[in-house]
């Protein structure tokens, strides 16, 4: 048996008229599929329509207030530390600003280009020195040694000169320390 | 809408909180009533609807003074719901679960009784949450709210013919669960620990 287009009358919201409403009735007498579920439908519309409507605990208004307030002051936290925030954003922007500022009135090329010229500067005088010192011993080849040899010999000689004659002073001005120092 | 109601609504446009109080109380039962049936447990409930009129307070200057306050605030709720359901993925509630103002209350004189309405409470309850949210929603006004089609369909954001199709649906299902828990409650089931003879 097709259960159409009852079961679409018995689902539907809207209202039938009259005929749809006769033709139904003789359906479910004949039906029992689309009568069970006519029960069910009458029996779920009862148990909603009459189902009380459960309420909130008392105090409801006090408790928005509170809720109200707290979201207030969460809000206002939150617009404080935004401010702070932006601020201070604001803060770094402008130091950024006068710092890139500053740095970029130094010329610096101006700056890069005297330090490669002092570098170059004393690496030159540095290869001048090198080149008389080479050219030194090119001219005198045998008299450097000589001179050299020379030189610490009398150095040497009047290292020992100057110790003696020190020695001479100390024994002629205190004849008591000798004798002391003496076995 | 009401005299008070209209200068409620403006007094609290201008920031007046002591009057959207008045708002509150008027309209709490019904809002929080869709909240229990649109989320199934009665903290979830209050936290929905105090957030609903916390936004309805926030988003008052964009309230038409054309359309009913409430529908306007019912609307906000249900959206809220709806948004919740979809958020936490609400799972149909479980017998265990059952809410404690739902359950046979002790100082009455006939707990039979109570206890009776407590289990077709939740029957209720139990059937509501198996529906999709929006149908859910739109069953929800249909019977508790007795509103229109029309209406509905204003509050849901949806066109007639949706909310139609929804509500058949909806109906097509609940009356299904309904048999089918008919069916149960009549066979005979031998309790754990009965007595065979029984």
């Amino acid at each position: 048996m097709s259960h159409q287009p009852y079961e679409n009358l018995l689902l539907s919201t809207d209202t039938l008229d009259e005929v749809q409403q006769k033709q139904l009735d003789l359906h479910l007498q004949d039906c029992p599929h689309c009568a069970s579920l006519a029960a069910a439908l009458a029996g779920l519309d009862k148990a909603l329509t009459h189902s009380p409507s459960p309420a909130p605990l008392p105090g409801f208004t006090q408790r928005w207030h509170v809720r109200l307030s707290d979201i207030r002051q969460k809000r206002q936290k939150r617009n404080l530390w935004l401010m702070t925030l932006g601020l201070f954003a604001l803060a770094v922007l402008i130091a950024s600003t006068i710092l890139v500022g500053n740095l970029s009135q130094v010329n610096w090329a101006y700056l890069l280009s005297q330090w490669v010229a002092r570098v170059s500067l004393f690496a030159a005088q540095a290869r001048q020195v090198s080149r008389f010192i080479r050219s030194l011993t090119q001219a005198l080849p045998i008299t450097i040694p000589i001179l050299v040899l020379f030189g610490t010999g009398s150095l040497l000689v009047m290292a020992a000169l100057v110790t003696i004659w020190i020695s001479t002073i100390v024994q002629l001005y205190f004849p008591s320390y000798e004798r002391e120092n003496q076995p | 809408m009401s005299d008070n109601e209209a200068v409620w609504i403006k007094q609290a446009i201008h920031g007046d909180d002591r009057a959207f109080g008045f708002l509150v109380d008027q309209y709490q039962k019904p809002v929080y009533s869709l909240c229990y049936r649109m989320l199934g447990n009665s903290r979830d409930a209050e936290d929905a609807a105090q957030e609903s009129f916390i936004r309805a307070y926030t988003h008052l200057f964009r309230y038409d003074p054309q359309r009913a306050f409430a529908t306007w605030l019912l609307s906000i709720a249900s959206h809220y719901c709806i948004d919740q359901i979809r958020k936490r993925h609400l799972p149909v509630v479980p017998i265990e679960a059952l809410p404690a103002e739902i359950l046979p209350d002790q100082r009455l004189p006939c707990p039979e009784s109570s206890a009776q309405k407590a289990e077709k409470e939740h029957m209720i309850q139990t059937l509501l949450l198996q529906l999709q949210p929006l149908d859910r929603a739109a069953i929800i006004f249909r019977y508790w709210h007795d509103y229109p089609e029309v209406e509905i369909a204003q509050i849901l954001d949806l066109t007639v013919s949706s909310v139609k199709s929804r509500l058949y649906r909806a109906r097509q299902a609940l009356a299904k669960a309904w048999m089918a828990d008919e069916e149960a409650s009549f066979s005979p089931e031998r309790r754990p620990n009965e007595s065979p003879a029984l």
